[in-house]
């Protein structure tokens, strides 16, 4: 049961990166690196004792009222997931630290990029579905700033921007779907959930089965969504090998295959995921040869992959599920691989560009080993583990119907593509004539050729002794997303047969791909790419913002007070009008005479104010009428209302006299017609006010309220002064809202005050 | 050496009137649970007990008086009124519920976290004014440069290049 205790080490180690990285430097790495290797360990622990069917659960209470408990649990499938992303992890936390040595941002990267690392791993092992979505948002903002890292290139900071917009949108979307699912499940963690029936009957299938596979989409980059990923290649090389091989990117196919058991297996679930899926595949397989960056080609190829990923779940049978936990494992080791080594030559070289690489096998052969190891995998070259999973992604789809086959076809024409790409990236670099690049090339680091090696490494071991995944990871993994128990033997070569026929037309194939390549890059297309028609929405949001603020915030005060008079004047006599209440006329007459006069006095101010013809004396006549109000509170006996406002009215006064140094000369502004507009929309604001005094003099209010407060103040607050007991005890919480505003606004007003000032004085000299 | 503009009755005046303005807005702060005041008139009283000494003597007089920033008794009173919120967590409660001393303490009488609560209205208040007002106070002066060549005039003006200084800094940071 230690598996959670691998979260709280990737947070902890997001707590302590800075310091790390600043008492240690660059040796910070080793310590980095160890973390997520911890994890490795951990959960190689737990997948020895795993028993299929009977997950580990581990609950906390965290928010009882909300059904939020802090679950755990971990199945064959998130152990599977938690393997690979704590893998890849320790080769990439290594790597980083090679990558980015000597940066003064390596502590916050590292800080940053163990908080997602922590996010990730609590996204797989969540029982809780809230609990999970919070680990989906914070894998979401922990990408934003990784993605952002080089974040004074304005480049980065849209990408950055970009990504997050269209993840947490689609977070958004997921979060309904997630409350959906826990109210037709009737239940808010996913071991009962996935232990109970499928909810394909259920009334609330269709919206739940949309808005979770909008936010799996999102996340994982599918078609139409899928123009994030290229562009998060903006963030350093080794963000893109952890988030956009092996992790983030994944989160969306591993959401599709945990809810598989409950909300899988229906004709809705089935074409959704196989269209979506297989389109993403192709296209994106198209698209990644139309690139000449070496990472945005890896991107696009991920995306490739993802799609494929998508649709064996959408197939949904066990073939196709074991397809895609293979895939899924060969996948994230390959890619991390191939990112790494891509990061390594960018590092060396200074140059990305496949055109503008050449020869550099020599150079940096270590780099090239492992990149042509990857690559071969990627291909699906046997005895790679990536010639298996293609193998059983082939099989997943021979002779079930008309609709399977037309997907084999198109999967075939996709790897035909990966195949190019794998030439692109592992190969071509290394081979040839060597080509002048920006910088002097050598090998990369120790720390950086590790990575890339040992995840190449593996692909090749598991490939040539695939009994050493098939029942341990690949046999759990696939019996949890099935919801049944299933043995797997994963065999390197099963006979002459269909797949391996298709493998070497593959291959074939792909040949012909790389011939094909620099024509199809240097054909037009006349194609609208999703990322403009998105990016058109977001700048069409911004506009109509825009033109909003301009309509609601033009800047005059004059402007606004007159809005707000006449909504609150329209409101209320719409509301005095329906009620037909009766003015309490009566009560008039029951008032003293110095009232009256102090009310005519308050009145007679409050008109001088608007005539007057110099600044003091409005500031006065105003004084005077506050003072007058004042005055009035005290004679009806509430003497904390009367003093506050005696205090106030006092520090106005000098706020305006202060103020009225920066204004100009006083100047009448109003025209005539104005002047009696506003004095109409006044007096019937005036008027009505006074209406609703009266009647609610004359109406006697259910005062249950201040009675109890009258009640309760001494023997409950110890306070005589119930105003003062209300404040500071009986609603505190108010209170302190209310001075938070009040202290942030005195800290905005010194800010601002301080920054206009140089400009100020730089006026007053010249 | 030219005159100085400002009132010496006034000043005068100031110095009497302003410790015992600053008295009385303890004891609106300490009273107002049982009787009118409490924390937030108190807190006026005594931001007002500043804006007559700035009026008087100028701000960079009433920087000297204060033993901290505006912003520092802002902090503090939020930081106050927090504290207050949260303190009964520790005693196994909900946030904000009152606590109370078992004895009375002489002058105060009945004390409680409330008083912390007020306090920190009172501070929070309190610091409200002394920023605002004393700010746009020394603007008034900033842009009368002769008007104010006084014992206390370089000071201001070499706490006005200090503020100065920072606000560029200030901006600089905007703009990156």
């Amino acid at each position: 049961m230690l598996f959670p205790l691998s979260i709280l080490i990737a947070f902890s180690l997001a707590a302590m990166a800075p310091y790390l990285v600043r008492r240690l430097g660059d040796h910070a790495k080793w310590i980095m690196a160890a973390g997520p290797f911890l994890c490795l360990i951990i959960f190689a622990r737990e997948l020895t004792q795993l028993n299929v069917g009977v997950p580990k659960v581990v609950n906390w209470t965290w928010v009882p009222s909300l059904d939020i408990n802090l679950g755990f649990f971990l199945d064959g499938f998130g152990c599977l997931f938690a393997l690979l992303i704590s893998g890849v992890g320790t080769m990439v936390f290594l790597y980083a630290g090679g990558y980015l040595a000597g940066s003064p941002k390596l502590g916050r990267f590292y800080g940053w990029i163990s908080l997602f690392f922590g996010s990730m791993l609590g996204l797989v092992l969540s029982d809780n579905i809230l609990v999970m979505f919070i680990f989906w948002e914070l894998t979401s903002i922990s990408s934003f700033m990784l993605i952002g890292h080089y974040h004074e290139n304005e480049r980065a900071r849209v990408c950055a921007r970009q990504a997050l917009v269209v993840t947490v949108s689609g977070g958004l979307i997921l979060l309904a779907g997630l409350i959906l699912l826990g109210l037709a499940s009737g239940s808010w963690n996913f071991s009962e959930i996935l232990a109970g029936p499928s909810l394909a009957g259920h009334a609330l299938y269709p919206a739940i089965l949309t808005c979770v596979a909008i936010g799996a989409f999102t996340k994982s980059a599918q078609f139409p969504f899928h123009f994030w990923l290229p562009n998060a290649m903006a963030g350093p090389a080794p963000v893109s090998a952890l988030l956009h091989s092996a992790t983030m990117v994944k989160a969306g196919v591993f959401l599709l295959a945990r809810v598989h058991p409950t909300l899988g297996g229906t004709d809705a679930w089935f074409f959704l995921l196989t269209s979506v899926g297989s389109i993403t595949m192709v296209w994106n397989a198209l698209l990644a040869l139309r690139q000449d960056d070496l990472k945005k080609i890896l991107a696009y190829s991920t995306t490739s992959v993802l799609g494929a990923l998508v649709m064996l779940i959408g197939i949904g049978d066990p073939e196709a599920i074991q397809a895609a936990m293979v895939l899924l494992l060969a996948h994230g080791l390959y890619k991390g691989a191939l990112f790494m080594a891509a990061g390594a030559i960018d590092h060396e070289s200074g140059e990305r560009s496949v055109d503008r690489l050449a020869g550099l096998r020599k150079l940096m052969p270590y780099t090239f080993g492992a990149a042509a190891l990857a690559a071969f995998s990627n291909a699906g070259f046997p005895p790679m583990l990536g010639f298996i999973a293609k193998e059983y992604l082939y099989k997943a789809k021979i002779g079930h119907s008309d609709f399977l086959i037309a997907l084999l076809v198109l999967t075939v024409f996709a790897n035909m593509c990966l195949v190019a790409v794998a030439w692109l990236v592992g190969f071509r670099p290394f081979l040839g004539k060597k080509k002048e690049t920006p910088k002097k090339v050598h090998e990369a680091p120790w720390s950086m050729r590790i990575g890339p090696i040992v995840l190449a490494l593996a692909g090749l071991i598991f490939g040539l002794n695939p009994n050493l995944i098939d029942q341990s990871i690949v046999a759990p993994a696939k019996s949890a997303v099935m919801g049944a128990s299933y043995q797997v033997d994963l065999k390197l070569y099963s006979g002459i047969n269909l797949p391996l026929v298709l493998s070497a037309v593959t291959l074939l194939g792909g040949v012909v791909m790389v011939r094909l390549y620099p024509r199809w890059r240097a054909l037009k297309l006349p194609l609208v790419a999703a990322e403009d028609v998105f990016e058109r929405i977001l700048a069409g949001f911004l506009q109509l913002a825009d033109r909003l603020t301009r309509i609601t915030q033009n800047g005059r005060l004059h402007y606004y007070i007159t809005t707000i008079v006449v909504a609150v004047s329209a409101f209320l006599a719409f509301t005095f009008l329906r009620s037909g209440s009766e003015l309490g006329l009566t009560r008039v007459s029951e008032a003293y005479i110095h009232e009256w006069i102090l009310v005519i006095a308050v009145c007679a101010c409050a008109i001088m104010t608007t005539r007057a013809r110099s600044r003091i004396v409005a500031l006065l006549c105003a004084g005077g009428s506050g003072l007058g109000v004042a005055l009035i509170f005290a004679f009806y006996s509430a003497p904390d209302l009367a003093l506050t406002q005696l205090l106030i009215e006092t520090l106005t006064v000098i706020l305006f006299a202060l103020a009225f140094h920066r204004l100009p000369a006083f100047r009448r502004y109003s025209s005539k017609a104005k002047h009696i507009r506003d004095i109409v929309i006044a007096g019937f604001f005036g008027l009505l006010m006074t209406a609703f005094t009266l009647v609610a003099a004359h109406t006697d209010a259910p005062t249950h309220v201040a009675d109890f407060f009258r009640e309760a103040s001494l023997p409950e607050g110890k306070g005589r002064n119930v105003v003062n007991v209300i404040l500071v005890d009986f609603r505190a919480l108010d209170t302190f809202g209310e001075i938070v505003v009040l202290g942030v606004g005195v800290l905005a007003i010194l800010v601002i005050f301080r920054a206009v000032k140089p400009t100020q004085k730089q006026d007053n000299e010249t | 050496m030219k005159p100085d503009p400002r009132s010496k009755i006034l000043k005068i005046t100031v110095d009497w009137l302003q410790p015992l303005l600053l008295l009385f807005s303890l004891f609106l702060l300490l009273r107002g649970h049982n009787a009118p005041g409490g924390g937030f008139s108190g807190g006026l009283v005594a931001g007002a007990a500043f804006i007559l000494a700035a009026l008087a003597r100028g701000t960079a007089h009433v920087r000297q008086q204060m033993p901290c920033s505006a912003e520092l008794l802002v902090k503090m009173g939020l930081y106050f009124a927090l504290a207050a919120g949260l303190l009964p967590l520790l005693f196994g409660k909900g946030v904000f519920t009152a606590l109370w001393l078992e004895s009375k303490i002489p002058v105060i009488g009945t004390a409680g976290s409330f008083l912390l609560f007020d306090a920190g209205v009172y501070l929070l208040v309190m610091g409200f004014v002394i920023g605002v007002l004393v700010e746009m106070a020394r603007d008034v002066h900033a842009s009368q440069p002769e008007a104010g060549v006084d014992a206390d005039a370089s000071p201001t003006e070499a706490a006005d290049a200090a503020d100065a200084a920072e606000a560029a800094k200030f901006q600089q940071r905007l703009k990156t």
